[in-house]
């Protein structure tokens, strides 16, 4: 008998290291459970629109009931067109050319009924959230200190002595080198924009950054004086009274709108996505115009904001084909 | 009676299991690579052929991978050397051996952003010393990165391979009069050619696959695994080209291990021998100061990781603050990320522990080697050389749409898979040293296999058990190339989330994170030690008792007692 109960323990305790396998899959079915009503927001936003919209769906009684996840431009957008409707997101906040680009692949996102009326006469999986503007900066101390001159153009950071003191972003992870892309190609022709352009990478050298806002990190910090990037960073940074200050460039101010998408899963869409997405853009827009000061909406007021001189647009429509093309110049 | 027998149905359901997560995802990675819209082709191959803008990226990674793997084997030779063929105090050795052991406790990402922060411009390092030392982006700063990565392994190799070295042969070299080269040639070098060659494809190997380095402090270098990374996670993918480049990829790691085969087919080892080193001031002069100067590089270079979240804004506002260490406390999502990496080792080393054990047990004790276990000992032995990117890219063709993805499972399945050939490896070779008649002796006894392995295997085994978990443990909080293509929203773990920091340039979170990580690995490693010791504590006592009452029975009579 006692032989017996002694067995019986031995299988009971081999029973149960066997089930750690399915407890393993419990302990992770238990964390679903936690985030299944939870919406997943993945954006490839900088950190001021993230905050923000925090920020707006927590004063708005959606605290705790979402869960806000941050990619790079590139690693989202592989993200989106590889896994299609199966990504785990019920939101997303990307780049509105490649919103565009998988949606034209394959169907991804769901009809909106937005309660803002954009300005302009847009698709209606996408609702526009910030407007990226391109802007050339410099940490003035380290300008300085290396007796250089201000540039006034994208085409002057082509200049050798520059070489080792500009930090770019890669046109191949981020979206925000394509600002100075557009603004070369659109000045000076794809040939000679071609070779303006080697001539910039040749100076960044190492100093290419997987993310629009590696370079202004760069800078603030005194690694390279200068670099290329997004306007609103740079007025934050010299506002904050940090050594950094911004020239416009003479070739104009480009500008690419991020928009807000929610992820047609079929009858399995979270109804909260959308009602957060309009939330967002209701209460959120008067904050963000403060950061990206452009009109997208007619409620729009930018009473008050500093917007570029120079704003220009690039004739083609932006798609990721163009990207793609655009990219090419530099390899 | 018919009783279901779990010795019987395990060693199918193991091996089905390898093929489930292991060969079949492997087979799809070929597929994609083969598969044109649709149907079989080697287009993208002969295309890929053609276009030889990644041959770059595979030219970097080899030659980058060659000379790391030269200079570590080289330094951690001259390391083990010193700590064995010199009379430096033996606290001196400890704690050099423990600084060389720092960097196994850290994730390579945290390596490349800690490069940055000591050489770069504004580094520490550059600041106190006037001046940049050398530039750390390019091939020379993921060299430099790499040899960190790498020398506590080649160390460590050395360093046990010569505590097997017989001594007595440096005594007999000498009193034959033998040069100082051609003496160490003939007692140390020779005995020592084959854990050069591991020693030398190991640290090839890692150099090869690794990705954390290359994506800190790369710079405009392509690597291998960036391109990888870029042809997956990249703007716009490309999941055929990638998957070609993925078996590209294989094929150093294939031959590699197919040479670390040959090269440990039929290696015996005997225990070693000691003697006593002579005394040489000059010697012990110049080891100490080499060894410190190693130490100190590796301990100075990680020395800004303490630094940088404690003061206000580094490099302008060098005032102490625990403001970000407070800031950071409160966010709830740096928290998750270390919840979940802590879910994530735990299940691994658990699970992982349990599936290699068994595996090891049926593979190492089975009298009767079937074709079921020669296919488990084979699937076993080649997971490592697998490259974790490999692996993680297989699971996001197969598991994507399925109930795994984003989940906290396909994390540890990915991570046991990656890392069992060594938590194998350490309990078959305990195994084997076992008495090979204990199941015998048991069965006659009337115990079931599985009350043998309760009652006899599993108690001798104690300490390698420890061993396979804390392996498994570490390496799952440390690793990213496997697990940065399969994280979600809910299951980012701390590497993932410190490349994510990363596009945001917050590295003093980055930071807080590495030393976060750590402190939990430290702690990890210090409690299995504890209990190891523990354990072989018991096991000499127990063998002492078995000893004495050997002693008793044998003489007790003789003395009348």
């Amino acid at each position: 008998m006692k032989k017996l109960v002694r067995k019986g323990l031995i299988y009971l305790s081999f029973v149960s290291a066997l089930g750690i396998l399915g407890a393993c899959s419990t302990s992770n079915a238990s964390e679903n459970a936690d985030g299944e009503d939870k919406v997943i927001i993945y954006t490839n936003a900088d950190e001021e629109p993230v905050q923000i919209i925090k920020e707006v769906l927590d004063a708005n009684g959606f605290e705790n009931q979402y869960l806000l996840q941050s990619f790079g431009t590139s690693e989202l957008s592989g993200k989106l067109w590889a896994e299609g409707t199966d990504i785990e997101a019920d939101l997303v906040t990307m780049s509105t050319f490649y919103l565009d680009g998988v949606q034209e692949n394959d169907p991804v996102f769901k009809e909106l009924s937005l309660d803002m009326q954009p300005i302009d006469d847009l698709p209606n999986y996408q609702a526009p959230m910030t407007t990226q503007e391109g802007v050339i900066f410099y940490n003035t101390q380290v300008l300085e200190e290396a007796d250089l001159p201000v540039p006034t153009s994208l085409a002057d950071l082509a200049d050798p002595i520059y070489e080792g003191q500009l930090s770019i972003s890669d046109i191949n992870h981020s979206s925000t080198a394509w600002l100075l892309f557009q603004g070369l190609i659109d000045e000076y022709g794809e040939t000679e924009a071609q070779s303006i352009l080697a001539d910039i990478y040749d100076n960044a050298g190492d100093h290419i950054e997987a993310s629009g806002s590696g370079p202004l990190k760069k800078v603030r910090v005194g690694e390279v004086a200068l670099g290329f990037g997004l306007r609103h960073q740079a007025i934050k940074d010299k506002k904050e009274g940090l050594p950094i200050d911004f020239v416009e460039p003479s070739e104009g101010t480009y500008a690419l709108t991020e928009s807000l998408a929610v992820i047609d899963k079929g009858e399995e869409t979270n109804p909260l996505a959308e009602e957060m997405l309009n939330v967002i853009l209701k209460e959120g827009r008067a904050d963000l115009l403060q950061f990206y000061p452009s009109k997208l909406y007619e409620t729009d007021d930018l009473t008050g904001v500093e917007t570029a001189k120079n704003q220009k647009v690039f004739p083609e429509a932006l798609t990721p084909d163009l990207l793609k093309k655009h990219a090419s110049l530099v390899e | 009676m018919s009783r279901l027998k779990v010795e019987k149905l395990l060693p199918p359901l193991i091996l089905f299991s390898f093929a489930l997560m292991l060969f079949y995802p492997l087979v799809n990675v070929m597929k994609e690579a083969l598969t044109v819209d649709g149907r079989f082709s080697f287009e993208l191959i002969q295309e890929l052929a053609k276009d030889y803008g990644w041959l770059d990226a595979l030219s970097n990674s080899l030659i980058v991978g060659g000379i790391t793997a030269l200079l570590a084997t080289l330094l951690g030779f001259v390391f083990a050397y010193g700590m064995h063929f010199t009379n430096l105090p033996k606290g001196f050795k400890w704690i050099i051996e423990k600084c060389f052991f720092l960097p196994m406790l850290l994730p390579t990402i945290t390596y490349g952003f800690v490069l940055i922060y000591s050489f770069g411009r504004q580094g520490l390092w550059t600041r106190l010393f006037g001046h940049e030392l050398f530039s750390i982006y390019g091939k020379s700063g993921v060299v430099l990165g790499l040899l960190i990565y790498t020398i506590p392994v080649t160390f460590l190799l050395m360093n046990d391979a010569m505590n097997y070295l017989d001594k007595r042969y440096l005594t007999v070299s000498r009193l034959m009069g033998d040069g100082i080269l051609r003496g160490l040639r003939i007692t140390i070098l020779q005995p020592l050619s084959k854990t050069f060659g591991v020693a030398f494809v190991q640290a090839f190997f890692m150099s090869f696959t690794d990705f954390g380095i290359p994506v800190a402090v790369g710079g405009r270098e392509t690597f291998i695994t960036t391109l990888l990374y870029e042809y997956f996670m990249g703007s716009i993918p490309d999941f055929n080209r990638g998957a070609v480049i993925a078996l590209i990829m294989l094929v150093p790691s294939i031959i590699s291990i197919l040479f670390l085969r040959k090269i440990q087919k039929n290696d015996h080892t005997s225990p070693g021998t000691s003697t006593s080193i002579k005394s040489n001031r000059i010697r012990d002069c110049l080891f100490s100061i080499g060894m410190t100067i190693g130490g100190l590089f590796i301990v100075g270079i990680f020395l800004v990781m303490f630094l940088i979240p404690f003061v206000e804004g580094w490099p302008f506002d060098l005032t102490f603050t625990t403001r970000h260490i407070e800031a950071f406390m409160q966010t709830s999502d740096l928290r998750r990320t270390l919840n979940t990496g802590l879910i994530v080792a735990f299940w691994t080393a658990l699970v992982g522990t349990v599936i290699a054990y068994l595996a090891a047990v049926f593979t190492a004790r089975s009298v009767k080697q079937s074709m079921i276990l020669k296919m488990i000992d084979s699937l076993a032995s080649v997971t490592n050389s697998i490259p974790g990117m490999v692996l993680g890219i297989a699971y996001l063709l197969v598991f994507s749409g399925t109930t795994l993805q984003s989940t906290i499972s396909i994390l540890v399945i990915a991570n046991m898979i990656h890392y069992f050939a060594t938590p194998y490896q350490l309990a078959k070779s305990a195994l084997l040293k076992m008495n090979p008649n204990w199941e015998n002796t048991a069965k006659m006894m009337g115990d079931s296999w599985f009350e043998t392995l309760v009652r006899i295997i599993l108690p001798n085994s104690k300490r390698t058990i420890v061993e396979m978990a804390c392996y498994y443990f570490t390496n799952s909080m440390v690793t990213i190339s496997a697990v940065v293509f399969l994280t979600s929203a809910r299951t980012m773990v701390i590497t993932t989330k410190i490349k994510e920091l990363q596009h945001f340039g917050r590295f003093t979170e980055i930071f807080i994170l590495s030393i976060l990580l750590l402190l939990v690995n430290l702690t990890a490693r210090i409690l299995a030690q504890s209990i190891m010791r523990r354990v072989e504590a018991n096991e000499k006592i127990s063998k002492k008792r078995f000893d004495l009452s050997v002693i008793r029975q044998r003489f007790g009579n003789s003395r009348g007692v």
